[in-house]
């Protein structure tokens, strides 16, 4: 799958990028390519490596072969990929683990220079969320659906152009779907990106521009909302 | 649950093959063979009461060798009372059948008995053996109650931190008294009744207090480090107040610190290396000091051995943690290089603080002394960051690559430290100089522009 863009540069753009561990091979010459407001849902059956191409496209694997930019800039520039991106990952918080959620977002006021209007929002999310109480406890005494709701919380905080979710949804009470849902709407209509990955049917979908599925080790348009 | 089902749970629990219990028994017959020979040996040669006294001594040695052992992988206790935690027994039982089942074995039945054969042979009073005994079977059993006392604070939250404080409290507390000259290593001038009698009282107060730890582990619930988590939540504030960096890099240090100190494998493996540095810096003092009547050079060492010792720790096996995560965050390496080559010296020269404090108020030093030991730790600090380690895990050989650059790159350096008296500060200055170029450079060469 190829979409081909002239001018701004799309948010992802990936070229015949291809990954194996050992004999088994993952991605095979993948294309893909996402423009900056939008919406996109990944698919896929357990296995198949939408983690592991999520973590390529944020360079927390190396990619075997091919191109991959995110926002006009090769994964070379770190500093770049960094302030641009943010991950909220299923399973992996080791950084936030020993801290407290509020102690967290101190960290990033101050790392991504945040300004103050944005951290007064840290108490509205925190209160719509249902987490008010929990933002002084240790991040790794939390609940599983907690630490995603942090981790929303932090990335609305930073407000990255591009905003990767692996298996959000996981976890989450209908409400908070319902507002994360909305939260990417609103983060589209101001001009940035956000790719998700799903195990749960019909999550996602109403709001996703695009749904891909990742099969026979490659992206694969499943269905285009037009609106 | 009588003895032999229990027998049989434990061998469940520990996945026993049968083809181990030949192997376990030639083992224990060698053994036996070998310890009764030397009882024989030794009664014809040194007398009755000797050879009982040593035969302690062996026995009190081999037992905290396995006690080191154990200690050292902390593996079985925990993991045992985890899979008894799921069954109908309670904790009591649990612990006494645990020491019955290790300690009524066939082999161990069969050295007492052989032991009081030889010693009633002798014209040993029946008395006497059975104290013998007595002692023999409670040096053993201290060995599983340790056993117990390390799963139980293995399951506090901190592990690591609680363990190895216990550690280098008393390491510490035997540094000082040392250096007071209050207490004497020596333990061979203490009676050996006295050692009886301590022995006996630990055992009784083992028995006692065996089932509440039994208990502790049995019952693993989640605690809450409540006290832990606030003192470092107050460090961290402090420190940003103190701290007149940017606020980018601020933010780093202080969320790096708080980090670092509710890692309870980071602060576990911190804590133990001052524990080594001060057992060996009391091995230098009783052993090498005297021996070799120079005891300034042997101060001198303990910067090398501070170094050393952390580099083989810190560098060596823990080098995935220092900072693969903020990787995730966009700073640039060289200052998140540079924010953890700040916080590992600045925790080594609090202990080196700590050290040199004693050393003049035993007045052990002099000022031109302290500054050429703080050139020097400042010297072996820089060379064994020059070391450019991956963030992976390393094999062995990897590791011992690494540790020979060490090795190599500080003997000029240990060369100088020794030879060099302490009136001619310029050298050591310039040593020092050297070495921190050599930081520089190397730091500029061999760090990946990830950037």
């Amino acid at each position: 799958m190829s979409m081909n863009t002239t001018s701004p540069p799309p948010l992802i753009d990936v070229r015949n990028v291809s990954k194996s561990f050992g004999k088994k091979l993952v991605l095979n010459k993948i294309n893909f390519a996402m423009p900056a407001p939008s919406i996109y849902v990944l698919k896929g059956a357990n296995g198949v490596g939408k983690s592991v191409f999520l973590k390529c496209l944020l360079q927390y694997e190396r990619i075997d072969a091919g191109i991959i930019e995110i926002a006009g800039n090769p994964l070379s520039d770190r500093i770049s990929l960094r302030s641009n991106t943010f991950f909220i990952s299923s399973d992996h918080q080791q950084f936030i683990e020993l801290l407290t959620p509020n102690e967290f977002f101190q960290f990033l006021k101050e790392i991504y220079m945040i300004p103050f209007e944005r951290i007064e929002q840290v108490s509205h999310l925190a209160e719509d969320l249902n987490v008010l109480t929990e933002l002084n406890t240790l991040f790794s005494k939390l609940s599983f659906g907690t630490k995603k709701k942090i981790q929303f919380i932090a990335a609305m905080l930073i407000c990255p152009k591009l905003l990767i979710c692996d298996e959000i949804y996981e976890g989450l009470d209908t409400d908070a779907v319902l507002f994360i849902q909305q939260a990417y709407q609103h983060r589209k209509l101001q001009g940035m990106g956000t790719l998700l990955t799903t195990h749960i049917r019909d999550y996602g979908e109403e709001v996703a521009d695009l749904i891909f599925e990742l099969f026979n080790n490659g992206i694969h348009v499943v269905k285009e909302n037009i609106t | 649950m009588n003895l032999s089902a229990f027998r049989k749970l434990l061998s469940i629990a520990y996945d026993d093959r049968s083809s181990n219990v030949t192997k376990q028994a030639i083992i224990d017959f060698c053994s036996l063979g070998f310890l009764m020979s030397l009882i024989l040996l030794g009664i014809k040669n040194f007398g009755i009461a000797t050879t009982m006294e040593y035969y302690i001594g062996i026995h009190l040695a081999l037992n905290l060798i396995l006690l080191f052992f154990t200690a050292a992988v902390l593996k079985s206790i925990p993991t045992l009372s985890k899979f008894v935690g799921s069954m109908p027994i309670k904790p009591a039982a649990y612990f006494y059948k645990v020491y019955l089942v290790s300690s009524l074995k066939f082999f161990i039945l069969l050295e007492y008995l052989i032991a009081a054969l030889i010693l009633l042979w002798n014209d040993t009073s029946l008395k006497t053996v059975i104290i013998f005994v007595i002692l023999l079977e409670a040096i053993r059993f201290l060995r599983l109650y340790f056993e117990f006392l390390f799963g139980f604070l293995k399951s506090l939250p901190g592990l690591s931190i609680w363990f190895s404080i216990l550690f280098f409290s008393c390491s510490a507390l035997l540094y000082v008294l040392n250096k007071k000259q209050m207490l004497s290593l020596s333990i061979f001038q203490y009676s050996p009744s006295v050692a009886a009698y301590i022995i006996i009282i630990l055992t009784i107060l083992g028995l006692l207090t065996g089932p509440l730890l039994a208990a502790q582990q049995m019952n693993q619930f989640s605690r809450n480090a409540m006290l832990y988590f606030y003192f470092t939540s107050k460090l961290m504030k402090l420190s940003t107040r103190i701290l007149y960096l940017n606020k980018h890099t601020k933010a780093m240090l202080t969320t790096h610190i708080t980090r670092l100190l509710r890692n309870s494998d980071y602060m576990g493996r911190i804590i133990r290396i001052f524990t080594v540095v001060t057992l060996l810096s009391c091995f230098n003092d009783v052993v090498l000091a005297p021996f070799f009547n120079m005891p300034k050079a042997a101060f001198v060492d303990i910067p090398y051995m501070i170094c050393l010792v952390t580099f083989l720790t810190l560098q060596l096996e823990y080098p995935i943690f220092k900072n693969s995560y903020l990787d995730e965050f966009p700073i640039t390496t060289r200052k998140i290089n540079l924010i953890i080559d700040l916080i590992d010296a600045y925790i080594l020269v609090l202990f080196l603080i700590f050290l040199m404090l004693i050393e003049f108020a035993t007045g052990n030093n002099a000022i031109q002394m302290t500054g050429v030991i703080f050139l020097s730790f400042f010297s072996f600090y820089f060379i064994s960051r020059s070391i450019s380690i991956p963030q992976k895990k390393l094999s062995n050989i990897n590791k011992l690559f690494y540790y020979f650059q060490f090795f190599i790159l500080s003997i000029p350096l240990k060369i100088v430290m020794d030879n060099v008296p302490a009136s001619k500060w310029h050298v050591h200055l310039t040593v020092f100089f050297a070495c921190l170029s050599l930081y520089c450079i190397r730091r500029k060469i061999f760090i990946r522009k990830r950037d």
